[in-house]
């Protein structure tokens, strides 16, 4: 019984919540790290992870910030 | 063995829950909103927005589009920005009248109503936003590192700058760029003090001309966590827009919830009033959704809907 009523809270906290963003900033995030990650250069490895977090900020702006 | 409860009672809990949930938001008021003119805008991005005193408001929307609204005149311009691909960001009218914008990340441009750069400024570093001060440009350079100074201050041709205002960014237990990115300000208008605010929290910042901020919590506002604001395609945002009127009253537009069976439009729900002090005067659903609260004052708003209409609201 507990149990039940706890799957249908869930199931009905699910329908309120927020939706995940899909293909969104978070995943271009990971996404961008991932290419980063693969260059060989040090340097050029930082500079791109800072890239990265700079489109991030970008993305985010647009739907946090944007009116 | 004895099994107590069952489906049914759960269930009936349940809707209960749901009833009482519906019976209080139901319970809100809601103010309508009498179209004045318009459409002003479509559905892009609201990425600036500057005023003067005689009733015109500076929109950046789309990232490449000025819009000039003129509220004595029930008019509005479009031009797009002479800037190639390059996207924008934030609008500031400094006293002489002259318009600001950020270009990318690291330039400053100067456009005229038209849309023509007429004078671009390297900043030298990434920057998330560009602001007015009086004569001086406040900008808010890329920080990945809180705590420290918030905004920067300079007279346009003057190359020293300086730390300008007591806002600071916040820390969080967080990766670097979800801090950076709840430490993005916007502000909105005010004449002795200008409200700004912190993108999760339901609190403002009044900043005076010479920087100091006093903070006002606003209570009422629906408030969600950072990881949620953060990773939403429409995150609910406890302040929208801020307007500080001339007798000092606060509105504030808030996301809210959209009503059920409403057309799916952008903007917030809720219209709040809270004195200057903070003490809440009042909290209304509006009948249409809002995007910005375009003037304010005497007991009436005005306000840009989410369909791109000026529209007056009397709370």
């Amino acid at each position: 019984m507990v149990k039940k009523f706890v799957f249908l809270a869930v199931i009905l906290m699910g329908f309120a919540a927020p939706r995940p963003a899909s293909a969104g900033c978070t995943t271009d995030l990971l996404d961008c790290y991932g290419r980063a990650a693969a260059i060989d250069s040090f340097w050029y490895r930082t500079a791109s992870g800072l890239d990265c977090e700079l489109d991030y900020t970008d993305c985010v702006r647009r739907r946090v910030l944007g009116r | 063995m004895i099994r107590r409860g069952g489906a049914v009672p759960a269930v009936a809990f349940v809707f209960w829950g749901l009833l009482v949930f519906e019976c209080r938001q139901g319970r809100e008021d809601v103010v309508p909103a009498r179209r004045l003119f318009g459409p002003v805008i479509g559905n892009e991005v609201i990425a600036g927005r500057a005023d003067d005193q005689a009733g015109r408001t500076w929109l950046l929307v789309g990232e490449r589009t000025l819009v000039i609204i003129d509220m004595q005149k029930s008019s509005m311009e479009r031009h797009p920005l002479q800037v190639g691909d390059a996207a924008c960001w934030g609008l500031a009218r400094l006293a002489d009248g002259s318009l600001w914008t950020l270009k990318g990340r690291s330039t400053a441009v100067r456009i005229s109503n038209s849309g023509e750069v007429v004078e671009e400024v390297a900043l030298g570093s990434p920057h998330f936003g560009v602001f007015a001060a009086g004569d001086r440009l406040v900008v808010q350079p890329a920080d990945f590192q809180p705590p420290a100074p918030l905004l920067f201050a300079a007279r346009i041709g003057d190359r020293a700058r300086v730390p300008w205002s007591t806002l600071r960014s916040r820390s969080f237990n967080l990766a670097r760029a979800s801090v950076a990115a709840l430490n993005m300000l916007t502000c909105g208008v005010g004449r002795e003090e200008r409200p700004c605010w912190f993108p999760d929290e339901a609190a403002l910042a009044m900043v005076k001309a010479d920087g100091g901020a006093r903070r006002i919590a606003l209570e009422g506002l629906e408030v969600v966590a950072p990881e949620v604001l953060l990773t939403s395609d429409n995150p609910a945002r406890p302040i929208r827009d801020a307007y500080a009127d001339p007798a000092g009253t606060l509105w504030i537009l808030s996301s809210g919830r959209q009503p059920a069976g409403a057309e799916d439009q952008p903007g917030g729900w809720i219209l709040a009033r809270y004195s200057d002090g903070g003490a809440r005067l009042g909290v209304q659903r509006l009948e249409q959704s809002a995007r910005l609260i375009l003037r304010a004052g005497s007991g009436r708003a005005l306000l840009l809907t989410g369909k791109g209409m000026v529209a007056e609201v009397v709370p």
